[in-house]
């Protein structure tokens, strides 16, 4: 019988379902970052002055700043000249004001991706905001939401029409200067969305963003902005394709979320950028800076993420949790293969007496893929009775692969309570003989144990997002393991 | 360190790859500067404090106040016939006793090796110099003096050689010493070096210790830090395990302003197992900090490792283990834990357990905790009728065993053990445990 | 039904089994006793296709085909069943998730078609009473946090849904008290009938108490030294395994 080893070898493969491209006229600004760049994009999204000045000031900070080099992630240096900053299909001139209106191709590629508009807004009721390439094409549920008071928009729009809550809460979590993409994003950041609970509401249905790179040699830079007014709750989904390209395509986006006294924000992120090929040609650099202020006493903020796509994942959601007993929360399943390299992880920052965090990451590693978690936890002299709890697992498939851990703890409260725990080992023999002694195929048993493995954070996930991830899961190691 | 030029001027001339070697070491430290916090392995710790210190390098004459009796008033972690003595870093055979070593074991100052076959020390003497261990290169260049450790093949030095550094004399001086053991073939030794001197020096201690462990030797390699509060002391072992060979380290701190020590193991070939014991108990600003490396470079190769961290009042701990699973390497099993205990507001504990992994059939975890003393426990006490106090005393002293008792060598461990319940004001408890 | 033929294994270059002999027919039980090491337990893992076992020479046939040729899952597809001595434990996989899986992989190998969840369910309700297992142990993790007991019972509650031709206790009585082991006899009697084989490898007659056998053979350094019947058993608890090994007491 072959050996587990060879198992592996000989199965290794992938299949990227979401890598088709679309055909649309594209409206492209031309390579290069300047000054000239932020003022077509702010011209193409007619923006306030006050809106072009912050991205000029962002501008000239990230000039002065460095590309952060201490990720475990190696890649030739971006040339941040030749990047198109804003893509969008020409057909946005005249916005959709309907679904019937939206360019069918659109529509076809998202029933492409499995997400029929149509169809999810029957089944699952969830409101769906479609960014493509840079810009929002699509809201659905709009009026639903408006009833409520929800405010659920492309940001581009926010800033039009909602500008006194994006001008106090922009960059209020995520300072311009926060990191190099961080500030590279405040200056091009092209759409994304806005989301505005107000008092004591319940968000009456999922709210969902699809993130989509269509085009070439563009780069995506979007921006979220989640504010849960005291009392109120929403659950945010975001899932993310691109098509397969040859070279390597930069999405450098920031999302802040802020959760007011007992308000809560659960942030689910399902993340398939196009990863590349066996040989690690192209995919996806995924740099994101997503952070979570529980600003309020209570509050709650969750990130769960599934992130099995991307040549390079170099991401940290995270929770500053300032507010007396809130509560952040992390949950984590990052899957690599063939040459794919994640650096991701989270910051749980106790501020606020009373905090508390979980941690679950789990990571997988196949083909020649290194899969690094890095993580702080930090407690501040006045986070009185604060606790954390992380649970860090690393699953080895191959022999070719790399499985890291980096935790950082750092503790300035006696009574606080912190406790780390990892192990890293490789697929179970034993485990695997086991079920196929009962008649289950390899390639089932690896799936079985590895779903296993995750489930902990598939538990957090939505319902729809959960079977679409373990599916994900499924077709990510396809032929990754025997 | 403005005085740094200064030090580097002090480095002693030799001939042939000797200075060839200082002169490199020297170089480098000029080129790169003493490490900061930008620097991933100095994130935590500042040397800033050093930099208003008149640092210059020790002479032979600085220690010469140090005579037998003052060295006997200074308390001992190890009773043992085999004691060499250097007093800011220079071998004292006015001091030393070596008493009669088993056949095939030799102890020499190094001083004496390099006159005596200088040739026969290279290897051994310099780890490739890195930003991050400037000051082990500083240490290649300023080591005049020290102790080689040789023993033969299947030889075994049961007694331990007991190695007391001690600093005395003016203040502010620069001790470099260099430690060299070098085991043969199925040889095995235990070493116990202590850390010791008087108080209000502030002088500062640059040693490196350098293990080599051929295939099936066995090393027990103690080491005491207890220097008064206002040194600085900044210590790297470098360790290479061949074949089935095996270090057991208790590394145990409680001196110093500031203390660093980084630990570095190369398990280089199969069957090399370390097992790592740590302690650190600190109080008022001292500053403690420890890293370690446990390189598998091969399958088959097994490491343990337990810290355990102490922090009273202002002062703050470090830790930093790092354990590498290279390529291929097949077969391994590696724990880590870093335990802490903060015991007042006003303490700080950074710890950074890591693993670095790129081979499957391994089996690894690693654990961290920080917390307080167990209310539910405390209360227990209390409500058995024991003070507040002694309570917390006593359970600070169960964290804090579960180091001490992996000590395997009984009169370091409880001279350990002393110096723990004394450095904690629990000498009630001390006296107590005394009496039993 | 199980044609075992001069049959040698080794594990890490060590020979363990040294020429077995052995025939089952349908609806036959054969208790295999024997000392520590003896090879029993490699016997079972050979016949289930564990890794880390070379067979060196002989031949396996079952129902005509050779057993050695195929995945465990084939095997298993084929009939097969092997109760663990050591159940291993599967965090995160639902136990009835898991049996479903492998019923529906047995019968896609037999060109079958899927069993309905509602079928399934039924099945697994039944049989649940049957062997007397906890229902709350269904929805757990596959034997985590499972008692030794409740492990076993487990084993004996998935052959009971697969149905297998040829089941293979693997010490199936180690570890559990006097009740567990009737408990976990009384659901493989239930499964005993004219079709149905199994092979019962223990080291004590204490089982065979209550799975009685047609057949003991007693393993000895790899090879089968005596067969008898059930009485063999009970002369073996009396008297040992040294009068027939030939060694010393």
């Amino acid at each position: 019988m072959a050996s587990n080893a060879q198992d592996l070898d000989t199965l290794v493969g992938r299949h990227y379902s979401a890598g088709f491209y679309t055909e649309i006229e594209q409206d492209t600004a031309p390579p290069g970052l300047n000054e000239d760049t932020l003022r077509l994009i702010s011209a193409k999204k007619d923006e306030p002055e006050w809106m072009l000045e912050w991205r000029l000031k962002a501008l000239e900070r990230f000039r002065a700043m460095r590309e952060p080099n201490w990720a475990h992630v190696h890649y030739p240096p971006i040339d941040f000249q030749a990047i198109s900053y804003y893509a969008a299909p020409k057909s946005d001139k005249d916005r959709p004001k309907s679904l019937d209106e939206v360019d069918p191709k659109l529509l076809e590629t998202y029933e492409k991706l499995g997400i029929p508009l149509e169809e999810q807004k029957m089944l699952a009721g969830i409101a769906v905001d479609v960014v493509f390439d840079s810009v929002s094409v699509h809201t659905t549920f709009r009026d639903k939401l408006a009833e409520a008071g929800v405010i659920f928009c492309s940001f581009a729009e926010a800033v039009r029409e909602h500008p006194e809550l994006v001008q106090k809460y922009l960059g209020s979590v995520v300072p311009v200067t926060d990191n190099f993409y961080a500030a590279l994003n405040s200056a091009v950041f092209s759409d994304g969305s806005f989301v505005y609970i107000p008092k004591h509401t319940r968000c009456p249905m999922e709210l969902s963003t699809y993130f989509r790179i269509n085009a070439m040699n563009t780069g995506q830079f979007e921006r979220t902005l989640v504010i849960a007014d005291e009392g109120s709750y929403v659950s945010y989904l975001e899932g993310c394709t691109a098509p397969m390209r040859d070279e390597n395509q930069l999405h450098a986006a920031v999302v802040e979320l802020v959760a007011l006294d007992d308000a809560e924000i659960k942030y689910s992120t399902v993340q398939n950028w196009y990863p590349g090929d066996e040989e690690g040609r192209g995919g996806i650099y995924n740099f994101v800076t997503k952070r979570g202020d529980c600003r309020g006493a209570r509050s709650k903020i969750s990130w769960t993420q599934v992130e099995t796509g991307s040549a390079i994942t170099w991401k940290y959601p995270s929770c500053l949790l300032k507010g007396e007993n809130s509560i952040g929360e992390f949950y984590s399943v990052a899957l690599t293969n063939n040459r794919q390299q994640a650096d991701t992880g989270t910051k749980m920052v106790h501020l606020g007496r009373g905090t508390r965090s979980t941690i679950v990451s789990k990571g997988i590693s196949a083909g020649r893929s290194q899969n690094a978690y890095r993580g702080l936890v930090r407690i501040a002299p006045g986070a009185e009775g604060a606790r954390n709890y992380t649970q860090c697992d690393s699953l080895l498939l191959g022999d070719q692969c790399g499985a890291h851990t980096f935790p950082y703890i750092e503790c300035r409260n006696p009574g606080a309570q912190v406790e780390h725990e990892a192990s890293t080992s490789r697929i179970s023999d034993d485990q695997l003989f086991y079920l196929r002694s009962r008649g289950i195929k390899t390639e089932d048993a690896v799936n079985m144990i590895v779903n296993g493995f995750c489930k902990e954070v598939f538990k957090e996930l939505p319902m729809e997002f959960a079977v679409e991830a373990q599916k994900l899961l499924g077709i990510s190691l396809e032929g990754a393991v025997g | 360190m403005d005085a740094l030029d200064l030090i580097l001027a002090a480095v002693p001339a030799a001939d042939g790859w000797l200075g060839e070697q200082r002169r490199a070491a020297a170089d480098f430290v000029r080129r790169h500067g003493l490490p900061d916090t930008r620097q991933e392995a100095w994130k935590y710790t500042s040397l800033a404090p050093l930099k208003s210190i008149a640092y210059r390098v020790a002479g032979t004459d600085d220690g010469a106040a140090l005579d037998a009796p003052a060295l006997a008033a200074l308390p001992s972690a190890c009773a043992s016939p085999h004691r060499v003595v250097l007093v800011n870093g220079q071998f004292r055979a006015d001091l030393s006793s070596l008493g009669e070593l088993p056949p095939g074991v030799r102890v020499r100052s190094l001083a004496a090796a390099l006159a005596d076959d200088a040739a026969a020390i290279p290897e051994v003497f310099a780890p490739a110099p890195t930003p991050a261990g400037a000051f082990a290169a500083l240490n290649s260049a300023l080591a005049s003096d020290g102790v080689v450790v040789e023993i033969e093949p299947g030889r075994v030095l049961d007694q331990p050689l007991h190695v007391v550094c001690a600093v005395a004399g003016a203040d502010a001086l620069v001790c470099a010493p260099r430690m060299i053991v070098r085991l043969a073939r199925d040889a095995s030794a235990r070493i116990v070096e202590e850390y010791l001197g008087s108080t209000g020096n502030r002088s500062l201690t640059d040693i490196v210790t350098s293990i080599a462990l051929a295939p099936g030797a066995t090393l027990h390699h103690h080491r005491l830090q207890g220097e008064p509060d206002s040194t600085a002391h900044i210590g790297r072992v470098v360790a290479r395990l061949e074949a089935n060979a095996t270090l057991h380290s208790d590394a145990v701190a409680f001196g110093g302003a500031l203390t660093r020590l980084d630990i570095d193991i190369e398990l280089a070939a199969r069957g090399a197992r370390c097992n790592l014991n740590g302690l650190f108990a600190v109080s008022g600003n001292q500053h403690v900090d420890h890293h370690t490396v446990v390189d598998h470079r091969v399958g088959d190769t097994h490491s343990e490792e337990r810290y355990h961290g102490i922090l009273d009042e202002r002062s703050r701990g470090v830790f930093n283990g790092k354990v590498i699973v290279r390529p291929d390497a097949q077969g391994i099993t590696a724990r880590q834990a870093s335990h802490n205990l903060l015991l007042s507001r006003g303490a700080e504990i950074d710890t950074k357990p890591e693993l670095e992994i790129y081979a499957d059939d391994v089996a690894c975890a690693h654990g961290a905790t920080v917390g307080e003393l167990d209310p539910a426990a405390l209360f227990y006490l209390r409500s058995r009728g024991v003070t507040e106090a002694e309570a917390r005393a006593l359970l600070t002293y169960a964290f804090a065993d579960k180091a001490i008792a992996a000590i395997p060598l009984d009169s370091l461990r409880q001279r350990v053990e002393q110096r723990f319940l004394g450095h904690h004001r629990l000498s009630e408890l001390g006296a107590a445990l005394a009496a039993e | 039904m199980l044609e075992i033929k001069n049959l040698h294994a080794e594990v890490a270059g060590k020979p363990i089994l040294r020429g077995i002999d052995l025939t089952v027919r349908p609806g036959e039980t054969h208790a295999i006793m024997g000392p520590n090491g003896s090879g029993k337990s490699t016997l079972s893992h050979v016949l289930a296709g564990r890794e880390g076992y070379t067979v060196t020479d002989g031949s396996v046939t079952f129902n005509g085909k050779s057993l050695l040729d195929l995945e465990p899952e084939e095997r298993a597809g084929e009939g097969v069943f092997l109760a663990f001595q050591y159940p291993v434990e599967i965090p995160g996989v639902n136990n009835t998730y898991m049996l479903k899986a492998a019923l529906n992989g047995i019968r896609a190998y037999r060109g079958e078609p899927e069993l309905s969840a509602v079928d399934f369910l039924k099945l697994v309700k039944a049989r649940v009473k049957a062997v007397g297992l906890d229902e709350g142990l269904l929805n757990r993790p596959v034997n985590e946090g499972f008692s030794g007991g409740e492990k076993k019972r487990n084993e004996v509650f998935q052959m009971s849904v697969l149905e297998p031709l040829l089941a293979i206790l693997d010490e199936t009585d180690s570890g559990l008290d006097i009740d567990a082991l009737k408990a976990v006899a009384e659901g493989v009697n239930a499964l005993r009938d004219a079709n149905r084989s199994f092979i019962v490898v223990t080291h004590y007659q204490r089982l065979l108490d209550y799975i009685v056998p047609d057949y003991v053979h007693v393993l000895s350094k790899g090879r089968i030294i005596k067969t008898g019947g059930k009485e063999l058993a009970l002369e073996l608890e009396a008297r040992g395994y040294d009068w027939l090994t030939g060694e010393a007491a």
